[in-house]
């Protein structure tokens, strides 16, 4: 073995070692990000999707009334709230054994936009399973 | 998890039987794995429910990061659960498989299904549909390992996944049930990427019903669509990063 394989191999070593380390703490970062909030609301999920002249959110809001629903534009942020149909206990939905007496009664996500999106001209449209699509154009630079 | 009666390891996966069972021929083994919407979790454990399957062993992954013990009914379950019933078996998953896994836990699935003589090995997917939000019935594609499998989907009128990836544990399965001469048919239903979606495992099922010849009545499933989104948050979001990892590697790796 030539002493560039030798190189080669310990180059090799110290980026699996790196790669290991990263994926560890992206990890804990992810796991240590709370779903619920203390004020007691849910963080739905949501998707953000960029076309060639706007942007798309899909944000999954099961078991929301949402005729609540309400969408702002917060400086660069999407601020999007809406209630639960009824309150529910976490327990229920769960099944574990603590924070059973929890119940959430709303939902609350803050989604950061990127920089060329038009949010005065946002558009929100409601589908009947709930999903939610929100439509915001991008800026045009003349 | 009580002592099991039987116990095999294979690279990190410890395999047990915690009683002894026999099923009835033709076998199908259901794979209900962390994916796409996650379409089989939900599909699978759908099917268990209204089948009134029994469990009779578990997958655990010995060093499973992070470190978890599932608990419940206060005793530790492994997070991958087989259950039977006449000539099913079913394979759910409560954690997704993380990317370190995928090849033993294919090779494991394998392997055991030839042990346990299963004639059919149907994975139950989904496959990201971009137009999701506009389709009201997500459309079914099959790919069968083999002729045999293929001979399953004859006369039902869905059409064959020609072209495109198939990312994930499923992947490496049907790899290894080609390699093995296994027959393994792969449903995939239009779906939404990173949100759980119950129609579109309602949409499998109503393919697997007939496959089966055996009703698995969707009813309650569609049902409760809601309560099971919300419930499956946090696994689609474990789910959707274990994804990740494994669609695009590391920039590293290019170092």
């Amino acid at each position: 073995m030539s002493w560039v394989d030798e190189v080669f191999r310990e180059f090799e070593k110290i980026r699996r070692r790196i790669e290991k380390e990263i994926d560890r703490i992206m990890r804990e970062y992810t796991a240590l990000k709370p779903d619920l909030t203390p004020d007691g609301s849910l963080q739905p999920l949501y998707t953000l999707y960029e076309y060639s002249d706007r942007y798309i959110i899909l944000v999954d809001l099961p078991v929301a009334d949402t005729s609540t629903l309400e969408v702002k534009v917060v400086d660069d942020k999407l601020v999007l709230e809406a209630r639960l149909e009824r309150s529910i206990r976490l327990g229920d939905v769960y099944g574990h054994t603590v924070g059973q007496e929890i119940s959430v009664s709303r939902y609350k996500q803050v989604i950061p936009l990127p920089a060329d999106a038009d949010a005065e001209k946002t558009e929100v449209k409601v589908r009947p399973t709930k999903i939610i699509e929100i439509v915001i154009p991008k800026k045009k630079f003349t | 998890m009580s002592r099991p009666l039987y116990e095999e390891e294979y690279d990190g996966l410890v395999l047990m039987e915690y009683e002894e069972y026999e099923l009835s021929k033709p076998s199908f083994l259901i794979l209900g794995l962390p994916d796409t919407g996650l379409v089989g979790v939900i599909g699978v454990n759908h099917a268990i429910d209204v089948l009134g399957m029994k469990e009779v062993a578990g997958i655990d992954i010995a060093g499973m990061m992070p470190p978890v013990a599932v608990i419940s009914n206060g005793k530790v379950r492994p997070p991958l659960r087989i259950y039977v019933k006449d000539n099913i078996m079913a394979l759910s998953a409560e954690t997704p498989v993380p990317p370190g896994t995928v090849y033993p836990l294919s090779r494991m699935i394998i392997d055991y299904a030839m042990k346990r003589g299963i004639d059919y090995i149907v994975s139950m997917a989904g496959i990201a549909s971009p137009n999701r939000i506009n389709i009201e019935k997500p459309r079914v594609y099959w790919i069968a390992s083999n002729d045999k499998a293929r001979k399953l989907v004859d006369g039902l009128e869905i059409e064959g996944f020609t072209n495109g990836y198939l990312v994930g544990p499923y992947a490496l399965i049907l790899k290894n049930a080609i390699r093995s001469r296994i027959p393994n048919l792969v449903l995939l239903a239009e779906a939404f990427m990173e949100f759980p979606d119950p129609e579109a495992s309602a949409a499998v099922l109503g393919i697997l019903s007939k496959i089966l010849g055996k009703e698995i009545d969707v009813k309650k499933l569609l049902e409760q669509a809601e309560l099971i989104r919300l419930r499956l948050r946090g696994l689609m979001k474990q789910t959707r990063q274990t994804m990740a990892e494994m669609g695009t590697p590391s920039p590293l790796l290019y170092a």
